[in-house]
């Protein structure tokens, strides 16, 4: 859509500084950051261009020491870093346990290296030129507290696993960013960051590189709010790094040293450090408590692209590392660079062969794509070829396709982008957390972790609070493949079996194995729940993958497995999962079927403790809208839906009936709120249904329909009679029709056969225009009709069937000492008796 | 149905023209290359780079013709050109990218996003005219496409240059110009596959001359640029060996609600200003119609709600003709305030046609995403109150 106006223009007009404020800003900061004694030099972390100038500057100005942004405990694995046995990527995970207790809130952090971070390339120049290596940063476990100490008091805590220790959120997010991103036409902050910084890097000289780099990050940081930064404890962070920074450079001052300083921090803190080193005190250090060196650890893990790729989980950092290496691999030039991606392209084609037609990519589609990236590099003015431009290339060149059809190509080429590269770390390194993990909670739930004798572990879901982290525990070794537990008896939530029991029965056996599987899986995450989580994500992306039918039946079994591990921190992640899911569906019953588990696992407060997940409701509600919205559907339901359909439209009626006494009630019996669904949605769309235009819906919808409204008092009985009337009189040609609609009746509104007269009038007149056969055919039928019923209740219809034909005493029903040979004779002595009455006109 | 979008389309890029406006009265809308020739002029007499051979003005100053000057990469010098096409740097990059390349470009995407007016822009910066169009239709023919005879000719003459009648597709190749070929698959599929040897071997024969003539080279400059919507007749049934001859760019809708409401708001005006209906139009009122455009489009709400998507078109365009249908109720029929309760009648007549499935996943979103907003917010509870009129 587009318009010659420029009115639109000005609406939007930007109060971004112009080009020539833009270039005389990013000189003053070229002189400010690396003209002094203290040289500061900011970085994004992961960026290869980034990289490349710190190279060139420490191997160009040999400095005597240099400061890394990071926790100073990381200070030990830096010979690791160095070793040869070190290959990235890798990552030091720092980890916090609140208190000494086995429950205590546990927080960690991973700080990830690859070939091309600038941090790690520091490391390696620096040392090689002899320099002095320190990081500086607030400690983790520090930086929990001071976010912790900022929350107002009706904020709960949040716990933090798996973030970034060194985010780049702050760079992402800003009105200033939004505005650049904008007016540069990109797409995101990855483009432009891209377009900006990547692609030009080696036609600029250090100085102005890192001019520009710090104008864009002031520029960022001054649309940030000040009482944000302190909340976050970026400020608490960044008086430990100007400590840090004013004593080594006293030390670097004494006589006989004359060295200089580098200073290698994110970007956005490094704007803020000149000023703050050279001013007086240090406003911001945080006031905190010494804390038990046992409760905090780190860690140098093997880590993996797969991990490090922002498109593949929710942590932030640059996508595509697959692509950067190859970047950061070539020669050192922009031909070579080019060539690098041009092989990437090579290999993306290679991967489409073999596919679907429309998927395939030709060879004259790469040399397309190929010919397509260079010209689009040198239109947009680039000297290496960016993500995006090797993305659009792709696209124009590779797709025959709207956007709209299969994400085949997208998943190829995100996986080439993302690459597969694993890192090793040295054996000195030590074991992962996730093993000291399982081994302390085990020790503290007395599981046995020494004898391979397999030992019975009975838990109480119920009535022992503490016996439900150990349930947790043991689904999630079991979810994790860990061989060590397996499940013998116990409630099945997922299922809905055996409900009734109030305990879990386990036989747990240690074994080697248990291990050295943990040991595998220490890269999902630093604990066993954060691997348990990382799992359940795995599993949401391979459904979505395998492209299963949406179901929201599915969905929800999967939100309850979480629930069953305990991982109820995560589950709000998958909410937006099943939302999805829930909002596909198409089959009644099994959107029906998945809000009936909703309402159950949220009102199984004790063993799931689903109080604790937050966005029911709104799921609860949305799963109603898309059930109600289905309704309309029902009136041509399949055979094989029909059965999960009624059960559906039953369950949907108990949880509005659970609701509106929830409500009336007012004592909180249950401790949580009762639901506020919208009753009319559903009641509306079932009287959209039995409306008497259109073609009829299906017999025992049409019944179990009007059963409802009648007990929810929106038709009375004549109405109940005129539906039923419709299929009755069309019983002579439709049997099953007529025994359908009293199925469905008798299923939401058993009791209107023996309160509404009219009704057995109808049905009673019926059957005795039926001939002999025709009411054997629909037998069947009325057996499977009349079976909601219980004996007592048949005997009443029966009586009041009896008193309709003026019969006081019907005698017993049933009579066992009839033998079934014996009524099939009686059967047919009956028939032939009839039949040669009539032949003999008697009849 | 299909002509009253289009009208909407074109009628959007004619109005309140930029720098390089022609004024002739009597014409009802001007080609890109007459209403923005001042802009050209200046653009070719500043361009510094390379220019493809055939193209009229390097790549670069076509890209600054059609996203203005404000977005040219920093260093470059350009006159002061007015932005005309909105929504999507990128896919501007890979369109021009492709024509300098030997594929043609095929511009797919919902109805109303705009894919006709990006390529007459094309056509008119790279080959300095729009005109050589083809537009497809099932009876659309051979003839329509390469060339044609005058048969009284043809008669007395026998078949030479005097006697053939050149289409636009004869005149790309000869002169070296870009060709456009509207709606490609609404034709039939023999009638499209007549493009697979001029894409491939750039060369068009004409059996009935002998000697040299009998074989048309495409002179440099020469290319085709193909729209096609994705509601009509998908591009799955294009033959495999076309398909591979183009490359795929998709068009897809505004995505920032903010900005689509401003070009709403000021096309609407415009419209309503023509046909001389005095309706005055809220900010807010519209504005709850642009979000119900988007809500629909996207198949979310604001609060991340998921919604199904209705099969009927959605664009800019339709949210501008919903606008001025509304006016036009208010200004005869009430007070000429455009109020939400005007917009949602509209709904069911401007967009969702006849489509019964459509009707419920719109009343469905009344009912629970319009509903809950009514409550709070005066214009959505004027908008809200429509839904009493519909049926169901």
């Amino acid at each position: 859509m587009a318009s010659t106006t420029s009115a639109a223009n000005s609406a939007r007009r930007e109060t971004l500084p112009n080009r020539e404020e833009l270039l005389a800003r990013a000189g003053k900061w070229a002189h400010t950051l690396l003209g002094g004694p203290i040289t500061y030099y900011p970085v994004r972390h992961h960026s290869p261009a980034c990289a490349m100038h710190l190279a060139r500057w420490i191997d160009k100005i040999r400095p005597d020491a240099i400061i890394l942004e990071g926790p100073q405990s990381l200070n030990k694995w830096i010979p690791s870093l160095l070793s040869n046995e070190c290959i990235g990527p890798v990552a030091i995970l720092t980890t916090y346990r609140e208190t000494d207790s086995p429950a205590a809130r546990r927080h960690s952090a991973f700080y990830p290296l690859c070939d091309y971070s600038p941090e790690w390339v520091a490391i390696r120049h620096g040392s090689a030129s002899g320099a002095r290596i320190r990081f500086a940063d607030l400690e983790f476990a520090d930086a929990v507290r001071v976010r912790q100490a900022g929350l107002d008091e009706d904020e709960s805590p949040q716990t933090m696993l798996g973030v970034l220790l060194a985010d780049e959120s702050q760079l992402r997010y800003s009105q200033f960013i939004a505005r650049l991103v904008r007016r540069l036409g990109c797409r995101d902050f990855n483009e432009l960051w891209d377009h900006l910084f990547e692609a030009c890097a080696d036609r600029m000289t250090t100085e102005a590189f890192v001019g520009a780099l710090a104008t864009y990050c002031d520029l960022a940081r001054a649309s940030h709010d000040p009482g944000c930064l302190q909340a976050d404890a970026t400020l608490a962070r960044e008086a430990v790094m100007v400590d840090v920074i004013r004593s080594e450079y006293e030390r670097l001052k004494r006589p006989q040293r004359s060295g200089s300083l580098l200073v290698v921090t994110g970007g956005f803190h490094t704007v803020a450090l000149p000023d703050a080193v050279a001013g007086r005190g240090n406003p911001h250090q945080a006031q905190l408590d010494a804390l038990d060196p046992a409760l905090t650890g780190s860690w140098l893990i093997r880590y993996s692209y797969d991990q490090l790729d922002a498109l593949a989980g929710y942590r932030s950092g640059m996508p595509s590392p697959g692509f950067y290496d190859a970047l950061w691999q070539a020669e050192p030039s922009p031909a070579g660079r080019r060539h690098a991606v041009a092989r990437l392209i090579s290999t993306i084609a290679r991967e489409t062969r073999g596919k679907p037609i429309p998927h395939e990519a030709s060879v004259t589609d790469s040399i397309a794509a190929v010919q397509m990236l260079d010209r689009l590099v040198d239109l947009r003015g680039h000297d290496t070829p960016t993500r995006s431009d090797l993305l659009d290339a792709i696209t124009s060149c590779m797709r025959k396709d709207s956007w709209a059809g299969s994400d085949l190509l997208a998943s190829i080429v995100n996986r080439i982008l993302a690459g597969d590269r694993i890192g090793t770390v040295p054996p000195a390194a030590g074991r992962p957390p996730i093993v000291a993990d399982f081994q302390s909670q085990a020790a503290a739930y007395r599981l046995p972790v020494d004898t391979i004798e397999p030992r019975g572990v009975t838990l109480e879901l119920y009535r022992k609070p503490l016996h439900r982290p150990v349930s947790f525990l043991l689904h999630q070794l079991q979810l994790l493949d860990v061989p060590y537990a397996s499940f013998v008896d116990g409630p099945d939530f997922i299922h809905g079996h055996r409900l009734g029991k109030l305990r879990e029965e386990w036989t747990a056996a240690w074994t080697p194995g248990t291990e050295a599987r943990l040991a595998e899986l220490a890269s999902l995450g630093d604990s066993l729940a954060a691997a348990a989580a990382q799992r359940v994500m795995q599993l949401v992306e391979q459904f979505e993958e395998t492209g299963a039918v949406r179901s929201a039946a599915a969905a929800v079994d999967l939100l309850i497995r979480t629930c069953r591990c305990g991982l109820h921190a995560y589950a709000g992640r998958f909410v937006r999962v099943v939302q999805a899911h829930i909002a596909e569906d198409a089959s009644f019953a099994s959107v029906a079927s998945g809000l009936s588990r909703l309402a159950l696992l949220r009102s199984a407060r004790e063993p799931l403790e689903a109080a604790r997940l937050d966005g029911m409701e709104e799921v609860i509600a949305q799963c109603y809208q898309r059930a109600s919205q289905l309704v309309d559907s029902l009136a041509a339901v399949p055979d094989d839906q029909l059965d999960g359909s009624l059960d559906g439209l039953l369950a949907i009626r108990e949880l509005l009936a659970s609701q509106s006494i929830a409500a009336d009630d007012d004592e909180d019996v249950a401790g949580t709120e009762p639901l506020s669904l919208d009753p009319d949605l559903f009641l509306d769309a079932l009287q959209r249904l039995i409306r008497d235009t259109g073609t009829p819906p299906r017999s025992e919808i049409a019944g179990a329909a009007a059963g409802l409204l009648h007990g929810s008092g929106r038709i009375d009985e004549s109405r109940v009679c005129d539906v039923v009337g419709r299929y009755l009189d069309a019983a002579v040609e439709d049997v099953g029709g007529a025994c359908g609609v009293v199925r469905g009746l008798m299923m939401t509104a058993r009791e209107a056969f023996w309160r509404m007269d009219n009704l057995l009038l109808g049905i009673d007149a019926l059957f005795q225009q039926w001939e002999e056969n025709r009411f054997n055919n629909a037998l069947p039928h009325l057996r499977l009709a009349f079976s909601q019923l219980s004996p007592k209740e048949i005997d009443m219809v029966a009586e009041r069937v009896a008193s309709l034909h003026h019969v006081d005493e019907i005698g017993p029903l049933v009579h066992p000492d009839v033998t079934e040979e014996e009524l099939q004779w009686a059967v047919r002595a009956a028939e032939l008796m009839n039949r040669s009455l009539a032949e003999d006109g008697l009849k | 149905m299909a002509k009253n979008r289009m009208t909407t389309d074109k009628s959007l890029a004619a109005p309140g023209s930029g720098s390089g406006t022609a004024g002739a009265g009597d014409v009802l809308r001007q080609p890109p290359e007459v209403m923005f020739a001042g802009e050209l002029a200046a653009l070719a007499a500043a361009d510094r780079f390379a220019r493809p051979p055939g193209w009229r003005l390097s790549p670069r100053a076509v890209r600054t013709f059609l996203l203005g000057s404000e977005a040219a990469p920093l260093g470059d010098e350009t006159p002061e050109i007015a932005r005309k096409f909105y929504g999507d740097d990128p896919l501007v990059d890979q369109a021009i990218v492709t024509l300098v390349g030997n594929r043609g470009l095929m511009l797919i995407g919902e109805p109303g996003t705009a894919k006709s007016m990006l390529s007459e822009l094309l056509a008119a910066a790279i080959s300095g005219g729009s005109e050589l169009t083809i537009q497809g239709t099932a009876g659309t023919t051979e003839d329509q496409i390469k060339y044609s005879w005058n048969y009284a000719l043809l008669l007395s003459e026998g078949p030479n240059r005097r006697a053939l009648v050149p289409a636009p597709l004869y005149r790309g190749l000869s002169e070296g110009r870009l060709v456009r070929f509207e709606e490609i698959t609404r034709c039939p599929a023999e009638i499209q596959d007549t493009l697979i040897s001029v894409l491939s071997d750039k060369v068009l024969h004409v059996p009935e001359f002998e000697g040299p003539d009998a074989v048309l080279y495409a002179r440099p400059g020469f290319n085709v640029i193909a729209t096609a919507n994705t509601r009509d007749r998908g591009v799955h049934e294009m033959s495999a060996a076309l398909r591979r001859r183009f490359n795929f760019e998709t068009v897809s809708p505004i995505a920032d609600p903010e900005f689509e409401l401003e070009l709403v708001l000021k096309q609407a005006a415009v419209l309503l200003e023509h046909c001389r209906a005095e309706a005055r139009l809220d900010r807010d009122a519209v504005r709850v119609l642009v979000d119900t455009f988007h809500e629909l489009r996207s198949g979310r709400t604001k609060e991340g709600g998921v919604l199904e998507k209705p099969s009927s078109v959605l664009s800019t365009a339709e949210a501008v003709s919903v606008v001025m249908s509304a006016g036009i109720d208010a200004a005869h029929f009430g007070d000429g305030a455009v109020t939400g309760e005007h917009l949602a009648r509209q709904l069911t007549g401007t967009v969702l046609k006849d489509d019964e499935g459509d009707v419920k996943k719109l009343r469905q979103y009344f009912d629970v995403v319009v509903k809950a907003r009514a409550s709070k917010d005066p214009h959505w509870k004027a908008f809200y109150s429509a839904r009493s009129q519909w049926k169901g």
